[in-house]
């Protein structure tokens, strides 16, 4: 113990990764997501992470919910959107019961506030050093920031954002930050600024920010946590880990703040167990997260551990505008449980990173642009192929693809469309304006596409604007004869005996 | 920060085209049972208990009243424990641990989180248990505090057969009233996956949980 206190830890722990999370505006993902697709180190961490969560996902909730899966996310959806809808009724209901129990509730209409109350409370306390446990909404406000500012060491202790913490780096995923850090890179933070030798192996690398974060959770005065619920009926605050550290976080120290966005209302624990059922079932293909922790205010007279102070921080930033846009509210919904992300094509090709924002995938495609500049993040709501595994996988029932759509009509009716764009649009207009125009048109790009294609039946690179495609993928050749050509040839002799089925899939 | 208040509340209100607060309470979506109901009570609880808790990674010992001194003290030196503190009010069990040698502090003679962070094992009971999950139910009161089960490296728990519940359902059938300030669903030892997807016990919490099921039937 004594000789873990010697290792010179001294350089202070700042989040230099916010770049990375906080863009200049506009955003152009095109850059990062090139650099992604390229990297097949991080390509294959990716996938082989989120596929085994979206495969163990569509098993777990199969295995308990069965064939009612789909009506129990449903009633999860139901459950979010009933309180979304009368939200003004269940904060002022929270607050008044989390007051009951002595914890103290504050409120911020943006991030800036957030952090400022937080400050407040630190430097009335007298905290000197923070110890903080994974939160999305204090990476939105950016907390940490703030905090070392004030010149309080502040200390990340889930171990992924522990790492991307003295990494400098950024997390890429809701539930897993590090999903694309190799053990190499680990172990390389870990000699660089914590100054221990150490090997590459994962559980080494655990233990010792096991026995550091120990030294911190003795010297923390304030602990920092969000939250994955609220409970209206009796004020608790409810949250999920797996490593224990929110526990920790909320326990060790003297006074615990915590952060929640004002969506994680559910009017009662009946509810709540409902989200508990789906919410690490939908994330990590788990029955529950190892611990589940309801606060409900500070410690009591008799309880020997707890903090003396638990102030509760409800923050807006930028919510209140989705809550007043019916179309768009549903995506408040949202439980961060990371489901779609994993279900995303797109998230899985180009990583967390390229959404340049601090929520990624197919949900912070939705919310990103809302809670900061639609202006600014215009390709986000087009960073999406619409294929819908993101809505089958939502545990809340958000149907993320219309969602998208929403938001892309939207994009385009303020915006400007390119030159090329309403070039192209007015040429397909005419070539549909008749039949024999149509043909024509497809003959035309059947015969050039086949003209560019190599022999192994692939286009591999074409003229601009097709050359956006083709720089990424290979297209692959039109077939010889159109569909309307093949089904006026065989309508008459095949088909008609085999009902047409089976060669309509078969059609070369 | 009233004010504040009331401007915060009245900018939701306004969001969902209200002027005044809702006069009537609304009445929340129904939980339907036969969606979301994961256990019964007429199911077999301690094994359903015992074999998802297993499942969970915690290790589930059998044991009778009787026995139950004897198996905490071969499970403690199995482990090669050799300090615990104990929230276990039970003399038997007491006496057993000082003839095996193990040094046991009484949570009641120090509560402090330094006795935590330096024992061996934790000690404590089960305010409930369920079978849906597999899950320990804890809260803090005077007689446990927060810090036993999490902070030693080993957690022995001791549950009786009659404390198992169904479902998180039935945990949460009516409000608590005071709530305890914290209550805990403890669903195995301490994860983390976070290094390249490899699983590791023992983050920040325990990396074993030791469960003594105590069934007379």
């Amino acid at each position: 113990m004594a000789e873990a206190d010697t290792h010179p830890s001294s350089a202070p722990l700042t989040h230099e990764g916010h770049a990375i999370l906080f863009p200049p505006l506009p955003y152009d993902m095109h850059e990062r997501a090139d650099a992604a697709v390229k990297d097949t180190a991080l390509l294959s961490a990716i996938e082989s992470a989120t596929m085994g969560k979206y495969e163990g996902r569509k098993q777990m909730c199969a295995r308990a919910f069965g064939d009612d899966y789909p009506a129990m996310r449903k009633l999860a959806g139901d459950i979010k959107q009933h309180t979304l809808d009368h939200l003004d009724f269940y904060l002022e209901q929270f607050i008044e019961r989390a007051e009951a129990t002595g914890a103290q509730v504050h409120f911020a209409a943006d991030g800036a506030q957030a952090n400022a109350i937080c400050l407040e409370i630190a430097k009335r306390e007298n905290c000197r050093s923070c110890v903080k446990s994974k939160s999305m909404v204090t990476e939105e406000t950016g907390l940490v920031t703030a905090l070392e500012g004030a010149g309080i060491e502040t200390v990340e202790s889930d171990l992924g954002e522990f790492i991307i913490q003295i990494d400098h780096d950024a997390p890429s995923h809701i539930v897993t930050p590090m999903i694309h850090k190799t053990r190499r890179e680990v172990a390389a933070a870990y000699r660089r600024e914590l100054g221990v030798d150490c090997t590459e192996d994962p559980e080494e690398l655990t233990k010792i920010a096991r026995k550091h974060l120990r030294d911190i959770y003795r010297k923390a005065d304030l602990g920092v946590s969000g939250a994955n619920f609220l409970v209206a009926e009796d004020g608790a605050l409810v949250l999920c880990t797996n490593e224990g550290n929110a526990t920790f976080s909320v326990t060790a120290p003297r006074v615990h703040v915590a952060f929640v966005g004002i969506e994680k209302l559910v009017p009662t624990r009946r509810h709540l167990a409902v989200m508990l059922k789906l919410l690490a079932r939908s994330s990590t293909a788990q029955p529950i997260t190892v611990y589940t922790d309801i606060l409900t205010g500070p410690k009591r007279v008799g309880d020997a551990h707890g903090p003396e102070q638990m102030h509760i921080v409800l923050v807006d930033n930028g919510r209140s505008a989705i809550l007043a846009d019916p179309a768009l509210r549903p995506s408040l919904r949202c439980i961060r449980c990371g489901a779609c992300l994993n279900a995303c094509p797109v998230y899985r090709k180009v990583g967390g990173h390229s959404y340049g924002a601090v929520y990624s995938g197919p949900i912070g495609a939705v919310i990103t642009p809302l809670l900061r500049d639609p202006a600014g993040y215009k390709d986000l709501p087009n960073a999406s192929s619409l294929c819908g595994a993101c809505y089958q996988a939502c545990p809340v029932h958000i149907d993320l693809p219309t969602l998208l759509i929403e938001l892309r009509k939207r994009l385009v009716e303020q915006g400007k469309p390119k030159r090329i764009e309403r070039l192209m649009y007015r040429a397909y207009a005419a070539s549909l304006k008749s039949p024999w125009r149509y043909k024509l048109s497809q003959w035309l790009g059947r015969k050039w596409l086949r003209m560019t294609a190599d022999r192994d039946g692939f286009v591999h690179r074409t003229l601009p604007p097709g050359r956006a495609w083709t720089d990424h993928r290979d297209l692959p050749a039109p077939a010889k004869q159109s569909f309307h050509q093949w089904w006026r040839k065989e309508k008459g002799t095949k088909a008609q005996r085999h009902e047409g089925k089976s060669e309509i899939r078969n059609q070369k | 920060m009233s004010s504040n208040k009331a401007q915060f509340l009245d900018s939701i209100r306004q969001a969902l085209g209200r002027t005044q607060p809702t006069s009537t309470a609304p009445v929340p979506t129904p939980v339907d049972e036969s969606i979301a109901r994961l256990a019964r009570p007429e199911d077999d609880l301690p094994a359903l208990f015992a074999e998802r808790a297993a499942k969970l990674g915690m290790e589930v010992k059998h044991t009778t009243h009787d026995r139950l001194a004897k198996a905490l003290v071969d499970e403690l030196e199995q482990s090669g424990v050799r300090s615990v503190v104990s929230a276990l009010d039970n003399p038997a069990m007491a006496g057993a641990l000082c003839n095996a040698g193990i040094e046991a502090l009484d949570w009641r003679v120090d509560r402090s989180m330094a006795a935590c962070y330096a024992a061996d094992a934790g000690l404590t009971g089960a305010a409930a248990a369920l079978a849906e999950t597999g899950s320990l139910v804890l809260q803090s009161t005077p007689a446990v505090g927060r810090g036993l089960p999490l902070a030693p490296p080993l957690h022995v728990v001791v549950v009786e057969a009659g404390q198992i519940l169904a479902d998180m359902l039935d945990l949460w059938s009516q409000p608590v009233q005071p709530p305890p300030a914290w209550q805990g669903l403890i669903s195995g030892p301490s994860k983390t996956s976070d290094i390249e997807g490899v699983l590791i016990q023992g983050v920040h919490g325990p990396e074993r949980v030791v469960i003594l099921l105590v069934d007379d039937a």
